[in-house]
């Protein structure tokens, strides 16, 4: 349990092609280092990505609010095994243990599944402040994972990002007509 | 609010062994409980006029294959997407108390890869970020509690053992072989906080459950088994349902099936809480009131869950160590129980029921409570 999941680690190297089509714009904005949400216009709610109106008031117009990428973890599991037996189950695995899966809480208000970075099982701990970091996973889109705080200075580093991003072998997407609109 | 479920019971029960069933389809595990249940129930097979069934995660035999094996043109043939035997139960029990039918057949024939072995619910729950798995958001929930409660792992060995130590006294248990705390503690972490005797292996196994109204119940040879209030809640919404993965709507379920029976759950002989994983154990005991919030680790303790206990809880084993049958083992058990029929495991003058589950990735809760009059 000693190992650091660092920025090396590549996750699901078919991350991009598991994005639907309704969280385009997301994780575009993401793959431009923004963590960007959809605010309803009307209430203000502010709801997770993916969904086509404010599950709060049904409003269809909405902004997308730039969030402060701060957030505190919630619970976190550890996956020491993977967990799908391939004798049994044909889909992909992540062969990459031991990793984390953590609920982050955004200091906006959504809470979200994801990785925290830079941590080990004996660091990683419950309430942690955690702030944004934009993993590539294609030329298109990034994903969001996170890292403690106090590692700050993160912002603005394309450059570092687009080396992880070369080191791995991802099929870019090319189906540019499921974009919805180009952040 | 009064339920008219109240004039509904269950009058019969099947199953067949839990485990691995090689080569064996699953119309032929459904077929083998169906002759059970209509002999339990001491009908005919012409009297069931309606089926229904569920999906599941696959693996499963349709109700619409399920009546043309066993030639029947009933009235109502439904499947549920994801069903497990709590919610089936329920849509049964609507659909009689409606008066659109009189007996109806719930049936389970399920034959999955892996069977005995293979880790149960192998969805992907989030792809981008390897949340893998279906019993990890419980783990997730788990991890929760121990945030909130200051909770321990090594808690959930209680669950695991107790148990284990009731489906030694089950001849049809899936898992006997003795199992301490301390072999539990031996074991290594698969997805901390869950080892894996934290999550219910894959099992293929046939169930089937007959209701029937009231007015019939009564005619039939074995004491019915009545529903005395159900509750629901669909946690739909996921995390953006305040504190979803502590299962917190359970309490709603709760609340509207107790209601509805004129109950509390210390009322309860008997409680059969839906384990996919140790966890959810802890989690139901808490949220439906048996315990407070945050107190059901020291609830656990001393034995208070396993044979001999103040608390009677999934008495054959549950499907950590009886067999995961999404739930149907868990129905056959309290109706075997509210007879009297359990055997060495017989809980003594059990009356009333608690069942209990939250399906799917846990938003899928349902409660009923069941009473033998």
């Amino acid at each position: 349990m000693t190992e650091s999941l660092g920025d090396n680690w590549p996750g699901d190297p078919r991350a991009a092609e598991a994005i639907p089509s309704a969280r385009d714009c997301y994780h575009r904005f993401l793959r431009q280092g923004e963590l960007r949400m959809e605010r309803c216009d009307s209430c203000g709610y502010i709801r997770l990505p993916g969904r086509s109106i404010c599950p709060e008031c049904l409003n269809g117009a909405s902004s997308w609010h730039l969030l402060s990428g701060e957030g505190s973890v919630q619970c976190f599991v550890w996956y020491m095994k993977d967990l799908l037996d391939t004798r049994y189950v044909t889909t992909w695995a992540y062969t990459n243990v031991p990793y984390n899966v953590a609920l982050v809480r955004l200091r906006e208000g959504p809470t979200v599944i994801t990785n925290v970075v830079d941590v080990t099982h004996a660091s990683l701990s419950y309430g942690m402040t955690v702030q944004a970091r934009f993993v590539p996973v294609s030329e298109k889109y990034a994903i969001l994972r996170f890292r403690p705080d106090s590692i700050n200075a993160i912002r603005n580093e394309s450059a570092n990002q687009a080396k992880v991003f070369t080191g791995l072998t991802i099929n870019a997407v090319t189906d540019e007509t499921k974009q919805r609109k180009n952040p | 609010m009064k339920q008219e479920v109240n004039q509904v019971a269950i009058v019969g029960v099947g199953a067949t062994r839990p485990g691995a069933h090689p080569g064996e389809a699953p119309i032929n595990l459904a077929v083998t409980a169906f002759r059970e249940a209509l002999a339990d129930a001491g009908i005919r097979k012409a009297q069931v006029d309606a089926v229904m069934g569920s999906e599941l995660a696959g693996f499963c035999t349709s109700p619409e294959e399920f009546c043309q094996t066993v030639g029947l043109n009933p009235r109502m043939v439904e499947s549920l997407h994801y069903g497990s035997a709590g919610i089936v139960v329920q849509h049964a029990a609507m659909a009689i108390s409606s008066g659109v039918c009189d007996v109806v057949a719930c049936v389970l024939g399920r034959n999955p890869p892996g069977a005995g072995e293979a880790l149960s619910g192998p969805a992907v729950y989030d792809r981008l970020h390897g949340l893998v798995n279906a019993n990890v958001v419980a783990a997730l929930g788990w991890s929760r509690h121990m945030a909130r409660y200051g909770t321990t792992v090594e808690v959930l060995a209680e669950i695991a053992v107790a148990a284990r130590l009731y489906a030694r006294a089950n001849p049809l248990a899936e898992f006997t072989a003795p199992l301490s705390v301390e072999d539990y503690l031996a074991e290594p972490f698969l997805v901390w906080p869950f080892r894996s005797l934290d999550i219910a292996k894959s099992t293929g196994c046939g169930v089937c459950v007959i209701l029937a109204r009231r007015e019939l119940a009564r005619d039939f040879s074995k004491p019915p088994v009545y529903l005395k209030g159900m509750g629901r809640r669909q946690a739909a919404r996921l995390l953006e349902n305040e504190e979803q993965v502590l299962c917190h709507g359970m309490q709603d379920a709760g609340a509207q099936a107790y209601d509805a029976a004129g109950l509390a759950p210390s009322d309860v002989d008997v409680v059969y809480i839906y384990d996919a994983t140790t966890a959810a154990v802890v989690q139901s005991l808490e949220n439906y009131g048996f315990c407070g919030l945050g107190e059901g680790a020291d609830f656990v303790a001393d034995g208070r869950i396993r044979p001999g206990g103040a608390l009677a809880l999934n008495t054959h084993g549950g499907h950590l160590s009886g067999g995961y049958a999404f739930g149907w083992l868990h129905h056959v058990e309290l109706v075997r129980q509210l007879r009297g029929e359990a055997g060495d495991r017989q809980i003594e003058g059990a009356r009333r029921a608690h069942f209990s589950s939250a399906g799917r990735f846990r938003e899928d809760i349902c409660a009923t409570v069941f009473e033998r009059e």
